[in-house]
């Protein structure tokens, strides 16, 4: 979605319309659930973590400014979330380790629910690699908005990019070399 | 593969797999109580916030009015001396004239 579109229903909204809502919700949900599933291995638990965000957006809507970076906001809220969650299991995986072992640290995915590709770049890159990959090619931020969003420099993001793009295509050719 | 086609077949197999929860958040009541809060604790949060403001207006309110008295008495004891001095040289000259 265009920035100034998303910043447009924002607005509206903003003033009570809840139809904006919902165009909001479709047009960010593959970048959102795309970039919360970078934080947490569990699709259950993204999809919950998915639901607070876009509860929250209605809920503080009031403090978007409008004309700022929309998008950015709404995964600024996602993130903040994803990291709260992920800290409070850690502290919950500390206490009780049998039950809650494969949330966040092991890749607990439903088979079922996981594409193919998604699977080999998890594979391949590292958290940062894969996050940078999906909020650039999913959600369609620029590598400076990236930059700003994870609190790195553009340099780095870029370097990162590269670096993840050239790994995953090694990786889908000693797939189809396999087969 | 081509970025664009890497593109292509990440966004299309994401579609796949994205959970919809728009009817679960829209039957979310949205009341400003977040991250599941029960009605006394939203209370208590934004009393706390309520007290908490004036007492740092009333602080910083301290102070300011303790500085002001500060600076305004140094002058003041200082200027005595001065003042009769003044007063006495005018005194003089004007009896000499």
């Amino acid at each position: 979605m265009d920035k100034s579109e998303l910043d447009y229903y924002m607005t509206l909204l903003r003033r009570g319309d809840e139809t904006a809502f919902e165009i909001i919700y479709e047009k960010t949900k593959r970048g959102l659930f795309a970039f919360i599933l970078s934080y947490c291995k569990n699709y259950h638990t993204a999809e919950d973590l998915m639901q607070s965000t876009y509860i929250k957006l209605r809920s503080s809507i009031d403090s978007y400014k409008p004309g700022s970076n929309a998008g950015a906001w709404l995964f600024t809220i996602a993130k903040n979330l994803t990291i709260n969650e992920v800290k409070k299991n850690r502290r919950e995986v500390s206490s009780d380790f049998s039950e809650k072992e494969n949330e966040f640290g092991e890749y607990n995915m439903d088979e079922n629910l996981t594409s193919p590709l998604l699977k080999t770049m998890r594979e391949n890159l590292n958290e940062t690699e894969l996050r940078i990959v999906l909020l650039y090619l999913v959600s369609g931020f620029k590598h400076r908005e990236i930059a700003q969003m994870l609190e790195k420099p553009l340099g780095t993001v870029l370097w990162s990019y590269r670096n993840a793009i050239g790994k995953i295509k090694k990786a889908l050719e000693a797939e189809e070399n396999e087969n | 593969m081509k970025i664009r086609e890497l593109k292509k077949k990440l966004n299309h197999e994401t579609e796949q797999i994205v959970p919809d929860v728009l009817h679960k958040v829209k039957k979310v009541p949205i009341n400003g109580m977040l991250n599941a809060e029960t009605p006394t604790q939203f209370f208590r949060r934004k009393l706390l916030v309520l007290l908490i403001v004036p007492m740092i207006i009333a602080f910083i309110s301290l102070i300011v009015v303790v500085t002001a008295f500060a600076v305004r008495q140094k002058p003041a004891s200082d200027a005595k001396p001065n003042n009769y001095i003044k007063s006495f040289t005018c005194l003089e000259t004007s009896n000499k004239t």
